[in-house]
């Protein structure tokens, strides 16, 4: 009988889970000694930092056997920090000067939005790499325009309604315009999984704010809305209003960054693999509560662990389900991207990332 | 765990042999024949989980655990930056934090002396307009057209007139106005107008004490409070930004509003130096500002400013604030 020849079988490689090498201790103190470096510097240092930082962070990421890694070089960002510093210092000396020349950068600020994010997300994605491969980011200034400038317009203009909406196309822009080499990343969750995440939230948070609110309420109903100057609620009622705030903050805040991201991972896709993410609030909430409590009782220099222990959560809870051969990706070669658009985003505290 | 060579043109990872020659990395098994020279070698920092990545110029990279590089990189003259040597020692983590400690305190000491430079060097109509746009609005929501008769108006523009003499004061243009929902109280805007309400002079008892409430005004005036203000708040946002980046919006919101009051208090007692000077110089006790603080506090209903409340109002404690204009 003759063995009948199969393909040597590359069999599916089975799902990997991703994982985070780095530790708290160590991150304390390239932290430490960037804060210190940047300052003294006067933030001219902060360039070679955030190389620091991200090297650190993309080399302890491992998924598959591999880290990943980030190139960006410090003069690239320095540059675009220094532009990103003249604008905002523009920005306050015409408030000084004229309402009028402040209104108008707002409006110039405004419009170059889309520019900002596509260079940001070029920038970035070009000078990440994993396995000697660089990703890559194709979305259009177009594109961005609708999804960052349109779309959040007609959520003004329908009180909001539109937003799950609008956040959803801005993943999209980003995920489905990333690619890993040649293989393009895609996104398939749907407007209505993000008005499922929203409406919950959003329900959560109005009953938290409501309870909070009751006994401020019910001081002013009882005092005919308008108290004479002097009488001020009893503490326990503003106890009441500012333990609402800060659960929003501590108690929904981490449920809605669970929910998101286990959504905007289910939903991505590279290629013929998938993501799963596998977050639970049950794991989460205690550990950014124990984050806050320690960084507000450490001033601030617990920072660096609980930074740490969040990617280390995030990557634990990553799993790349391969669809075919992870050999298989191919590079990109395409032209380098410069750094401008970054150093605004992050100055402007624009969350570009995933 | 076996060094891993990956081409740069797909994602496969090929291990490999390492080893040494005349200067060159050679990289070997598997398929792979590569040399690499030591200057097309960029080696990533230590500290991250005792691997090292190794890019080659023109394409490649290299992953391999620490231990089975160092030996290679250092035969091939391949060394750690110093600052890549040093911040992973802790001495030097807490030393910088020392040196950060030490710097932050220098900086909140000298804030007011910089920005007060700044103010200096800044032409004073820099935020004039600003002024000019503030008072607009306050005529809008908070502020009526004044009650008080013009020959009452002229009477206490012309006594600070006469009671300054020679002075040289700072420009200033003195407005009336009813202001019902904010009660007695007078503001320097910084376009130099000087606003006293009705509600004030019908609380005075005696027309110096409007002239102490005036001095004190024009003291913040003079010494360009509202632009040295506005310098270092931003001086102050930036800086909370920076050290508190993204986390908790909260944290560096109320850092900011605390240093910021302090900052304000500070104007406060100048303006209230400024006015003790002016009136003494004119033979006029302080105790008038002082009389007429302590009624303006009491009309406006605070009957319980106790100090914890103190640091976080933006205007020092009145009895505080009457104690010092009575010390001699």
């Amino acid at each position: 009988m003759v063995p009948i020849a199969t393909e040597s079988s590359a069999a599916m490689p089975r799902p990997e889970r991703a994982a985070f090498t780095g530790t708290g201790g160590e991150y304390f103190r390239i932290w430490a000694v960037n804060l210190l470096l940047s300052i003294a510097t006067l933030g001219i240092y902060s360039a070679w930092a955030k190389v620091r930082r991200e090297q650190y962070f993309h080399g302890n990421t491992r998924i598959g056997g591999a880290s990943f890694g980030y190139h960006a070089l410090p003069m690239a960002i320095l540059r675009g920090r220094l532009i990103a510093v003249a604008a905002l210092v523009a920005f306050q000396v015409s408030g000084l000067l004229s309402i009028l020349l402040n209104w108008a950068l707002v409006i110039f600020f405004f419009v170059a939005t889309p520019w900002v994010i596509v260079r940001a997300l070029r920038f970035r994605l070009a000078n990440t790499s994993h396995r000697g491969i660089r990703f890559r980011f194709h979305g259009t200034m177009a594109e961005a325009a609708l999804v960052y400038l349109g779309l959040p317009l007609l959520t003004v203009l329908t009180l909001g309604a539109l937003a799950p909406f609008a956040l959803q196309r801005q993943t999209q822009f980003k995920v489905a315009g990333a690619a890993f080499g040649t293989t393009r990343f895609g996104f398939t969750a749907s407007p209505g999984a993000y008005y499922r995440v929203v409406a919950t939230t959003a329900l959560l948070v109005v009953a938290i704010l409501a309870a909070g609110a009751a006994p401020i309420l019910m001081f002013l109903a009882q005092n005919g809305w308008k108290p004479e100057p002097g009488v001020t609620p009893p503490a326990l009622a503003i106890f009441a209003a500012v333990a609402a705030y800060l659960a929003v903050i501590l108690v929904v805040g981490p449920l809605f960054q669970v929910r998101m991201q286990n959504l905007v991972w289910n939903g991505s896709t590279l290629g013929p693999h998938r993501f799963a993410s596998d977050q639970r609030y049950a794991s989460f909430f205690p550990l950014q509560l124990v984050n806050a409590i320690l960084t507000v009782a450490t001033v601030g220099l617990f920072r660096p662990f609980a930074i740490v222990r969040i990617a280390r959560y995030r990557a634990e809870h990553l799993t790349l389900v391969p669809g075919a051969s992870l050999d298989a990706f191919l590079t990109d070669a395409a032209a380098g991207a410069s750094a401008t658009g970054e150093e605004f985003a992050e100055l402007f505290d624009f969350d570009i990332g995933f | 765990m076996a060094a891993r060579y990956f081409d740069g043109t797909s994602s496969r990872a090929h291990p490999v042999g390492l080893g040494v020659a005349a200067g060159h990395l050679v990289l070997s098994g598997g398929g792979i024949d590569r040399r690499v020279a030591a200057y097309d070698i960029e080696v990533s920092e230590p500290g991250v989980s005792r691997m090292r990545v190794l890019h080659f110029r023109g394409g490649g990279s290299l992953e391999a655990d620490e231990a089975e590089l160092l030996a290679l990189l250092t035969a091939l003259g391949l060394r750690d930056s110093a600052v890549a040597r040093h911040q992973m020692r802790w001495s030097m983590a807490l030393g910088a934090l020392v040196l950060l400690v030490l710097l932050a305190l220098g900086a909140w000491a000298a804030l007011p002396f910089v920005a007060d430079r700044v103010a200096r060097v800044l032409p004073a109509n820099a935020i004039a307009n600003v002024g000019k746009e503030a008072l607009a609005l306050l005529d809008r929501t908070h502020f009526d057209p004044t009650e008080v008769p013009l020959e009452r108006q002229n009477a206490i523009t012309d006594r600070l007139a006469l009671v300054a003499g020679s002075d040289r004061l700072p420009g200033h243009t003195l407005l009336f106005r009813k202001a019902p929902r904010i009660g007695a109280n007078a503001f320097a805007l910084p376009s130099g107008d000087v606003v006293l309400t009705d509600e004030l002079i019908a609380l005075a008892e005696h027309d110096d004490e409007i002239i102490g409430v005036l001095a004190h005004e024009l003291g913040h005036l003079d010494g360009r409070h509202a632009l040295r203000g506005a310098v270092q708040s931003s001086a102050v946002a930036v800086a909370s930004a920076v050290y508190f980046g993204d986390v908790s919006s909260l944290g560096a919101g109320l850092s900011a509003f605390l240093i910021q009051a302090k900052y304000s208090r500070d104007f406060e007692r100048e303006a209230d130096r400024y006015a003790e000077a002016f009136l003494r110089r004119h033979d006029i006790p302080p105790a008038r500002l002082g009389a007429i603080l302590e009624r303006m506090e009491r009309s406006a209903g605070a009957a319980d400013s106790d100090a914890a409340s103190g640091y976080l109002s933006t205007h020092p404690v009145t009895e505080e604030r009457i104690r010092e204009l009575l010390a001699p």
